[in-house]
């Protein structure tokens, strides 16, 4: 089967890249109970519930708010990154995903999200992503040549200290991840770990969902199988439908972030 | 007849311990003077005694107007019983007398510290701002000795050493790196530059391979970096990586890996070539500017030839054709030519298996300006030539009659290819700005290019067998 008909996306050419990309709404995905919770609970996430949890988001409109979950092939620097995946709260969850679908579409998703997707919204709610996911996005889209290498904190420290290297301070292009590096981000794993007290070990995102909204995921591929899954897609191995469960498992990582976040503001 | 013996009673004496030295006196009314000497072995210097060493220096002053230095050494280690160091100054005090009047000229003149900002004055005197510029732009020359040795500026010079630590800081101070920009010919900011802008065009910057290169810049470039490695203090394992990691701000894994990629991209290069030529026969496009169609080779015993009784290998061979290819941002040189010109010219080589070299093609992955200036002399040579635009223009024609003609064909390749048009991409990134291409964290594209491009070539060989 073909990815087009699987995953209802369309390929997107980008600045001579090309990438895949799907937008849902959350109604066209099956996530149980997540999905009836919300709906149950759509009145939580008026923006004047969310402004109450979160005071400086004041000025922020709600659909400039962004949940975001990535998948990789791996935990290493040299993994690439091969699905970026969005939600946007606004009269509906719709759910965007830019799919690389080898490693050469690595640097088309991270442009794109880069320049189309990020300067629209001012907030960004990830699980885990202060430690992970942003990171992550800034070092890849540099290694992918798109942001510009910061000066190693070392050089500067080496040259001041010889006095011999006079350090550039040549004007750089502006990173637009640098204010969600900076702050305006929310790392909903450490609101719910002040809010539910749970061992360390189980603070993961599925653990939260079963305990909070009584869900478990059927037929999911396990994250730990996605780096392998993607490369058996890669090279031939796996047909497509393989990654349409890994599109799914993010898509359901996603919702259950904007779960959280009605969890958190109820 | 009664034996003279003699009295070896003061050796049996004990010796008395000041600061890091031993004494004993002997029965003469002078010292002996113990130490532990730097490699570890005991020393010992026999000094006459006060009296002894007042008499000599009186008769020197008055015979020569100085002290030898010998009786400046007896006077030095007198002071050892007493003070405990080794010291003229003290040891005047001991023998009580006093250091000669200076008469000479020239110790008037350096005597005394001159002011710090009147040296760094002297220093914006000697090196105005505008001849740095200059100087670094490589218009004109300066020197150290310029100031060093004008009598100008020379009890300044010889106060910064002796009493502001060094002419070197001060001169840090005015202009920042100048000093050892004079010293050494080149600058370390200027250094740093060239090997970031190497590292970003996808050129070596691993040590070793910079100072063996065949390349006379390459070489000066490692030899730099030999010396400043030396001269920051850098020892042991890896010290010159050690040292460009530091300057560069760049991991010792980015610097290693350098050369690894480079024959990588080189390899990524053969294959794009050879995936050309194979689709452009099944295609039936005209190369005939270039090469005949026939089988393409990539064995490694079909490529070794010989010419000029020396043996070579070409990157690929189509029937008897040989086939080099060139890519990255390192400039074609006149040795290369000349090179090429030796091994590839008609009818001199022979192929291992017997046959005649019949021509031969060089692709050049690169910016015509790195090439070009080698066009004449190798086509005069007989050697046909594609450069970077050249093999575009074959390559956007090629995928464009394989989205046409083999769109179905094609979906059996293994990788799968989904976007035709990345090939292009991957010859503009090989040929002009490998610098994406070749760092350690693309290594999962590399790899996945070089798989592409051999899916595609079997596809072609399996199509073009049916």
């Amino acid at each position: 089967m073909k990815l087009e008909d699987l995953l209802h996306g369309r390929v997107e050419h980008y600045r001579g890249g090309t990438f895949f990309h799907i937008q849902r709404d959350l109604h066209d995905i099956d996530s149980g109970n997540i999905g009836k919770y919300i709906e149950e609970h759509k009145n939580v996430l008026l923006l004047k519930n969310i402004r109450k949890r979160f005071p400086d988001l004041v000025h922020i409109a709600k659909k400039r708010m962004l949940f975001l979950d990535i998948e990789n092939c791996g935990l290493a620097y040299e993994d690439p990154i091969f699905l970026i995946g969005m939600l946007q709260i606004s009269h509906d969850i719709t759910l965007k995903s830019l799919l690389a679908r080898d490693y050469s579409e690595e640097s088309a998703i991270l442009s794109y999200f880069l320049n189309q997707e990020l300067p629209n919204y001012e907030v960004v709610f990830t699980f885990n992503g202060k430690t992970y996911d942003i990171p992550r996005i800034n070092q890849r889209s540099i290694e992918n040549g798109l942001l510009e290498e910061p000066d190693s904190e070392d050089l500067f420290a080496y040259a001041s200290k010889q006095n011999h290297v006079s350090i550039n301070t040549k004007s750089k292009s502006e990173n637009p991840l640098q204010p969600f590096l900076n702050g305006e981000h929310h790392d909903i794993l450490h609101l719910l770990r002040q809010r539910t007290k749970l061992p360390k070990q189980s603070r993961k995102l599925q653990t939260y969902e079963k305990i909070l909204f009584n869900f478990r995921r059927r037929g999911d591929i396990p994250g730990k199988k996605i780096p392998q899954a993607y490369g058996d897609y890669v090279y031939g191995r796996a047909d497509a439908s393989i990654l349409a469960q890994i599109v799914h498992h993010n898509q359901l990582d996603r919702i259950s972030l904007a779960g959280f976040l009605t969890y958190l503001c109820s | 007849m009664k034996l003279k013996t003699k009295d070896f009673s003061e050796l049996r004496k004990p010796t008395t311990k000041i600061g890091k030295y031993r004494y004993r006196q002997r029965l003469n009314g002078g010292y002996a003077i113990y130490w532990q000497g730097k490699d570890g072995h005991l020393r010992m210097i026999p000094v006459p005694s006060i009296e002894v060493a007042k008499e000599r220096h009186d008769r020197e002053v008055q015979e020569t107007g100085r002290t030898s230095k010998t009786t400046n050494t007896y006077i030095s280690f007198l002071a050892v019983p007493f003070y405990g160091k080794i010291s003229l100054i003290h040891g005047r005090r001991v023998v009580n007398v006093k250091a000669p009047e200076t008469t000479s000229v020239d110790g008037r003149r350096f005597r005394g510290s001159m002011a710090r900002e009147d040296i760094k004055d002297s220093i914006r005197e000697c090196y105005p701002i505008d001849q740095i510029e200059r100087f670094k732009r490589g218009e004109i020359k300066l020197t150290l000795s310029q100031y060093s040795q004008d009598p100008r500026y020379e009890r300044l010079y010889r106060s910064a050493w002796r009493t502001h630590g060094g002419f070197d800081k001060l001169m840090d101070e005015v202009y920042p790196g100048l000093h050892e920009m004079l010293k050494l010919g080149f600058d370390r900011e200027q250094l740093r530059d060239t090997l970031i802008q190497r590292r970003n065009s996808g050129l070596n910057i691993a040590p070793y391979s910079l100072t063996d290169s065949k390349v006379e810049e390459e070489r000066k470039l490692g030899n730099q970096i030999k010396l400043l490695t030396e001269k920051s203090g850098f020892k042991g394992k890896q010290a010159r990586a050690r040292f460009i990691s530091k300057l560069t701000g760049l991991s010792l894994a980015q610097i290693r890996s350098t050369q690894k990629i480079i024959n990588k991209n080189a390899f990524m290069a053969e294959k794009l070539t050879e995936f050309i030529l194979e689709w452009a026969f099944l295609t039936g496009m005209d190369l005939s500017d270039y090469v005949s169609q026939a089988q393409v080779y990539r064995e490694y015993d079909m490529l070794k030839f010989s010419s000029n009784n020396r043996d070579f290998r070409a990157d690929r061979r189509v029937g008897n054709q040989a086939i080099e290819v060139r890519a990255g941002c390192r400039e074609v040189t006149k040795a290369d030519i000349q090179s090429f010109i030796n091994r590839y010219s008609p009818g001199k080589g022979r192929w291992q298996t017997g046959e005649l070299v019949q021509g031969s093609l060089i692709a050049f992955y690169k910016h015509d300006k790195l090439c070009q200036h080698g066009f004449q002399a190798l086509q005069q040579a007989g050697i046909k030539i594609m450069s970077y635009k050249q093999s575009r223009e074959i390559l956007r024609e090629l995928i464009k009659i394989m989205k046409t003609q083999y769109s179905t064909e094609l979906e059996d390749v293994r990788p799968r290819v989904n976007n035709l048009d990345y090939f292009l991409y991957l010859q503009k990134e090989l040929s002009l700005d490998p610098s994406v291409i070749s760092r350690p964290a693309i290594r999962d594209r590399r790899e996945l290019s070089l798989d592409l491009l051999e899916g595609l070539i079997v596809k072609s060989k399996a199509l073009r067998t049916k």
